[in-house]
Formats: structure tokens, sequence, C-alpha cells
């Protein structure tokens, strides 16, 4: 089951906080929430550090996003990717494609 | 000794990939451990295509999965993966380009030692996809099927 919220930081950043499997299934439902994110945001981030599972359409959605934050010169940032991401992201050869905060837990959002 | 064998069908939706990873998660991390992650992604990614390039084939059949561990090995089979034809377009895409899609034969071709692609018995024109993996002789069939 996946979870996806959308948390306003200081300076105008978004949180999107994602939680649990991404997927065939769950995945357009993120990227619905990282489009949703980015309409009011100076800049994005994505917290990822309670995604259990995440599949090549999860990858392809952060993509996106990424692409999306792009166009306009907006940050995008994953914040806190589990263990399961950083994973996934190394067997696509993207660790270094995205700019990656690893967080101290705290929840700070500042960018 | 006779191979272990654990099957599982779900309607081909994208909904039943959860129960399928639910289901063979724990069978492959009590035999093989933190091995298992990789497994299941590779399977996952693998009944995806299915469900995205071939749904009309599996409309009424539903995603048939199977893991068969032998002493060195094991085998998952999908059936009624792709028509001999489509053969030809399977194959992982060039990592360079950062673009969505593309990415989930890479995973599999990565993870699994070995892909293959069997005649399916009984339906003609039709493949089943055999995906191998080398095992510690440890992982393989227990005595008793325990």
């Amino acid at each position: 089951m996946l979870q996806v919220s959308i948390s306003d930081g200081l300076g105008g950043v978004r949180v999107v906080v994602v939680s649990g499997e991404v997927d065939m299934q769950s995945s357009p439902r993120l990227l619905e929430a990282l489009r949703e994110a980015l309409r009011a945001a100076a800049a994005l981030k994505v917290r990822l550090a309670e995604v259990s599972y995440i599949d090549s359409s999860g990858v392809a959605v952060l993509i996106q996003g990424f692409k999306l934050a792009r166009k306009t010169g907006r940050p995008f940032v994953l914040l806190e990717p589990s263990a399961r991401v950083l994973s996934v992201l190394e067997l696509s050869q993207l660790r270094d494609f995205f700019a990656i905060e690893e967080g101290d837990g705290s929840g700070d959002t500042r960018l | 000794m006779e191979p272990d064998r654990f099957s599982v069908t779900v309607p081909a939706s994208a909904r039943y990939l959860q129960a399928i990873r639910g289901f063979f998660k724990p069978i492959l991390q009590e035999r093989l451990g933190e091995a298992a992650e990789g497994l299941v992604l590779a399977l996952d990614e693998s009944c995806a295509n299915v469900l995205k390039h071939n749904p009309a084939r599996i409309a009424s059949c539903g995603l048939q999965i199977e893991a068969e561990f032998e002493p060195s090995r094991l085998r998952f089979r999908i059936r009624n993966f792709c028509a001999n034809e489509d053969l030809p377009r399977i194959h992982p895409r060039d990592l360079h380009q950062v673009r969505p899609g593309g990415l989930g034969t890479h995973f599999v071709g990565q993870i699994m030692d070995r892909i293959e692609f069997e005649p399916q018995a009984g339906c003609p024109g039709v493949m089943t996809l055999v995906l191998e993996k080398s095992l510690p002789p440890a992982a393989g069939p227990r005595p008793g099927g325990n």
C-alpha cells in the first residue's frame, strides 16, 4: 500500500512524503502527487525514508518529476532515500543523477 | 531429491503485483536472506512486463508464476509471457539514455543469471519466461519439503 502526502516547508519548499510500496499499480499516484506539489513549489523534495519497495515504474516517476522540475529551473531532491530505494537507483545507474540528501532524520525541510 | 515448488495464480491486474511479492518474498528470504530483495524485484518486473505488453494474453488465465528450488538453482516460470514473434522486441535499453521506461528488463538481466523462453506445452506459439539464479547449497530443496 502506498501513502503519499504533501507538506510545506520554509522558503516555498514542498516535501512529498512517500511511504509503502511503489510499483506499476501505485506509481501513477506518486506522479500525480509530484505534479500537484510542483504547481506551487519553489523547490521540491521527495522523502523516501519509508519506501519499502520500488520498481522501475517508481524510478521512472522520479525521473519524470525531475524533468518537470527542471523545465522551470526548480530543484528536485530525493530526501533520505531508504536502503531499498538506493539499491534500485544504483541498479539503474542513477545514484549520481539525482540530488540526494541523506538527512539526519529530523524532518528539516530547508533547502 | 525433487525440487520444491511454489506457485501462485492471480488475476491479470497490476493491483495483484503486491500479492505476488508478498507470497514469494518470505519464501525467498528464508532460503536466501538478503538476496531475496533482488529476486522479488526481478519477478515483479517480469510480471509487470506481461501486464503492460500482453494484457490480452493473460486476461482469461491470469498471471501464473512458479518458483522451483533445485539443489543448485532457483527458477521462476511466468506462463503466457509472450508470443513467439514478440521475442526480437524484448531487450533492455541503453542506460545512458536517462528517460522513463525500459528499466525493468535491465533489472531482470542484472539480477538473474539466465533468462530463457520456453515453448509452453499445449499452447502453440506461446512462450513461458524462465528466470534462473544459481544458489548456494543450503538454499535448495529441503528434506521432507520443509
